[in-house]
């Protein structure tokens, strides 16, 4: 919703000639890189990330 | 059966089957208990009973509205009533007995609130009046009725002892307690105390209005916080002695003796109307900084720069309050030295005078005899200035450093409320670069260092340097502008600046670092420069040879270690040509460029060619060249080389 | 046609905007020495923190801190040394904070930063650990 804002923000600002800078935090990575840095402080054993969990057996019916 | 009733004002009604007397009191007024509108039935029959409803009791400043005494066997000995097994309730019902002697009018009454708990109160005597209490085994928390509001509150603990009251024209007052296990705390749990064993002794003696007054604690054991102070209870000792009246309580003199720490003289006066302190002094001498420093400070400074010292040496202090601020604080320290375990600072032999008053101004002079910052040591100075509340000025002071001279004019500093701020001029007389890389664990180097110092100025935890510190070094000229230096004291200190070197001899310079040998000259330029815990994490770097006519060569081992730098390889190439028959080489020109960001060294040299650059350009007879074809690197690995190349471990085949 | 189209332009300013969003998604800088030095002073202080977390001493503050909850629940002697930690800890956060916002060219993510990581410590902490809600309610975990 507030990515929506901005780009329509944005597309408007520049017919406006005037452009403002809206920042834009990347929230995904900060989650990432901050889900790094507790793990090594907290010492949490994280859940082996590169294994993709395998996928479920079809259920016979 | 006949029964004295020992109250005033009674009314009496008859009945029928057993005798009933109602009894009615306005008030009873006594030293320390004030009971008003008791009223109450006394039943005559098979046993005797008495009923007994005080609307209000108020005993030494504490009052009970709706307090129950009852008293279901009610017996007569001769002239003594005796309740054995009465209760107390308000709303508690706490067990209660009494024995009451008509002829002599000596009261005796015990409380037992709990198994193993007494509380007995005596009143004998006629003329002179004498009230005796008796505790053993009292629950400190019922005082906590008594417990100002704004002290902790106790939470566990015994009282046991004696206190006798004896009212005579003159009262007086004497006992001695002994507290078992006594623990406070308040909401928050930064001022409390645990399992703490004392002896109090106290005196007392009316006169006219006023009390003298005289005690004496001894603090045997146990532990209190008083954030951020923590004292453990070891054989401490107060000792006070004075005055106290309607309006006012003092003490005339007190000693706090805590022991292997300090001996505290005390005074101080309240006003019990204003409930503040209006003057006090705290005073003592030859103070073993030691001591102080690890029973006190040092835990209380624990994770700060004086967290970790060793301390030594003397003091004597004397503070005084005056509505409830400090005003003077005079300290003399002696023979004082200070050293920081993890080597960031240190100084010895600090003696003088430091006088400070909230208001007035105070000069001072301080004597250091030495000591030293980040490993490089300073020398014997005197440090003259002046206090005024929490500005502090020094108009001169020069601070020997090596062979040379930090000076310092005109340091002003005040305590504002974003926090510490200072500022001062200065200069640097030249100090010989070789003790300073020496001192600091650097390559040994030769020059000087001097400088001067428009403006140092320290706020908002960020120091900056106006103007230019100059380094003359290498046989030319390193300029640092623009230096700032954010969190100096934090973890991650970050130092921003921009170095400016000129005409800096590669032949002084590659043997301080044994990189090779290299005849020439260079200017560098280092913009943006940014360190963060001393360690750079972002540059724009330029280095290339200097204007002008001199000889220039490069050995066969600094084109291997710059080759190196480029990766592993590229250094081969030279020992399998002819070029491996020459010690050196001629060259035109030689630059480097590396701008770093991201720990990425983006580098350039000084021109390019297809799909690189040029590092050194070949001149003279035999001539070499030296290309780079990797533009990035890592910086990390880059340092890494260079550790491997100038420690001499480049591998040869 | 001179005429620009908002729509166009739209589309623009979008792909514009993805562009950035993949170079961060991708690529949060943490790897600097002074984040690592935070980090590693950050480890060797949380031996001695985890036993306040767990008693609750200590709780996680919605504002990506620390705090002294309940000291009566640390003996006495240590109430200090606690105090101390908790400070230092914070000193840390702060750093670690205004560190990755600075590595990543950002000084001014430094808020959403510190928010980020407040709702993950919550996240992550153990079960039983006290935490702020977003009222500012100490809640247990």
């Amino acid at each position: 919703m507030r990515t929506l804002t901005v780009i329509t923000g944005l597309g408007y600002l520049l017919l406006q000639g005037c452009v403002t800078i809206n920042i834009y935090f990347p929230a995904a990575a900060a989650e990432k890189a901050a889900d790094k840095i507790i793990d090594e402080v907290w010492q949490l054993k994280s859940p082996n990330q590169t294994a993709p969990a395998a996928p479920k057996p079809p259920q016979e019916k | 059966m006949r029964f004295i009733v020992f109250v005033s004002g009674m009314l009496m009604t008859a009945c029928a089957l057993a005798q009933q007397i109602g009894i009615s009191i306005e008030r009873i007024d006594g030293p320390v208990l004030i009971a008003s509108r008791i009223s109450g039935v006394l039943r005559i029959a098979a046993k005797t009973t008495l009923e007994l409803n005080a609307a209000e009791i108020s005993l030494a400043g504490r009052t009970w509205r709706n307090v129950r005494i009852s008293c279901p066997d009610l017996k007569q000995e001769r002239d003594v009533l005796i309740c054995a097994q009465g209760a107390i309730e308000s709303p508690d019902k706490v067990p209660l007995s009494f024995r009451y002697s008509t002829l002599t009018k000596n009261i005796e009454l015990v409380l037992r609130p709990a198994a193993n708990e007494e509380w007995r109160v005596s009143m004998t005597g006629t003329t002179a009046r004498v009230i005796t209490v008796d505790i053993h085994n009292g629950a400190l928390a019922h005082l906590k009725s008594w417990w100002p509001a704004e002290w902790p509150g106790p939470n566990a603990g015994a009282l046991s002892g004696k206190v006798t009251f004896i009212e005579e024209r003159e009262a007086r007052v004497h006992g001695e307690l002994t507290i078992s296990n006594f623990g406070f705390a308040n909401a928050s749990g930064l001022h409390a105390g645990e399992k703490i064993n004392a002896v109090i002794a106290l005196q007392a003696q009316q006169q006219g209005e006023q009390w003298r007054w005289e005690s004496r604690l001894d603090w045997k054991s146990g532990d209190v916080f008083w954030q951020p102070l923590f004292i453990s209870g070891s054989a401490h000792s107060l000792n006070m002695a004075g005055t106290f009246d309607a309006k006012r309580f003092a003490i005339e003199q007190g000693r706090l003796m805590l022991a292997g720490i300090a001996d505290i003289d005390v005074t101080a006066a309240y006003d019990r109307i204003a409930s503040k302190l209006t003057v006090a002094s705290v005073k003592s001498n030859n103070v073993d900084m030691a001591a102080l420093y690890t029973k006190l400070i040092k835990p209380a400074a624990q994770g700060t720069v004086l967290g970790d010292l060793r301390c030594d040496g003397h003091a004597d202090f004397s503070l005084t309050f005056k509505d409830g601020e400090i005003v003077t604080v005079d300290t003399v320290f002696k023979r004082i030295s200070v050293e920081d375990n993890s080597g960031r600072f240190a100084f010895f032999g600090l003696d003088g005078v430091l006088p400070w008053h909230r208001e007035d101004l105070k000069t001072a002079k301080l004597h250091i005899a030495g000591g030293e910052v980040l490993r490089v040591p300073f020398g014997t100075f005197e440090l003259p200035f002046e206090t005024r509340g929490l500005r502090l000025r020094i108009r001169d002071v020069e601070i020997p450093v090596l062979d040379g001279k930090i000076s310092i004019a005109d340091f002003a500093s005040s305590g504002e409320r974003e926090g510490w701020r200072w500022r001062f001029t200065g200069a640097i007389k030249p100090i010989s670069v070789e003790l300073l890389a020496t001192a600091l664990g650097l390559p040994a180097m030769r020059g000087t260092l001097s400088a001067t110092i428009p403006t140092v100025s320290y706020a908002q935890s960020t120091l900056n340097v106006d103007g230019a510190l100059l380094f003359k070094v290498f046989d030319g000229t390193i300029t640092m502008q623009n230096l700032a230096l954010e969190n100096p004291l934090s973890k991650v200190p970050r130092l921003t600046g921009d170095i400016d070197m000129r005409n800096l001899d590669l032949d002084l310079l590659t043997g301080a670092f044994s990189f090779g040998k290299i005849t020439g000259r260079i200017d560098a330029e280092m913009k943006s420069l940014e360190l963060v815990n001393w360690e750079p994490v972002r540059f724009d770097a330029r280095l290339r040879s200097s204007a002008g006519e001199y000889p220039k060569r490069i050995s066969q081992a600094a084109v291997q270690n710059i080759s190196a730098l480029g990766g592993a390889g590229a250094a081969a190439a030279i020992q399998r040509s002819f070029l491996r028959f020459f010690e050196t080489f001629g060259y035109s020109a030689l630059g480097w460029s590396c701008r770093l960001e991201f720990d990425v060294c983006e580098m350039g040299g000084i021109a390019n060619v297809p799909q690189g650059y040029v590092i050194v350009k070949g001149g003279g007879i035999p001539a070499i060249s030296v290309l780079g074809y990797n533009r990035k690197v890592s910086w990390r690995e880059l340092l890494a080389r260079l550790k491997r190349v100038t420690e001499g471990n480049v591998i040869v085949k | 046609m001179r005429n620009l189209n908002p729509i166009r332009l739209g589309w623009l300013a979008l792909l514009m905007l993805f562009a950035g969003n993949l170079w961060a998604q991708a690529n949060l800088e943490i790897n600097t020495p002074a984040i690592a030095a935070l980090q590693a002073s950050m480890q060797k202080r949380h031996t001695e923190l985890a036993p306040f977390y767990a008693n609750g001493a200590i709780g996680l503050t919605r504002e990506g801190f620390i705090a002294l909850r309940e000291a009566n629940a640390v003996a006495l002697p240590q109430r200090q040394q606690v105090n101390g930690l908790v400070a230092a800890d914070n000193a840390d956060r702060a750093a670690m904070y205004r560190e990755i916002a600075r590595a990543n060219g950002k000084p001014e993510w430094e808020n959403d930063i510190r928010t980020t990581f407040a709702q993950r410590w919550i996240d992550k902490a153990a079960g039983g650990w006290y935490f702020q809600n977003n009222a500012g309610a100490w809640t247990r975990k």
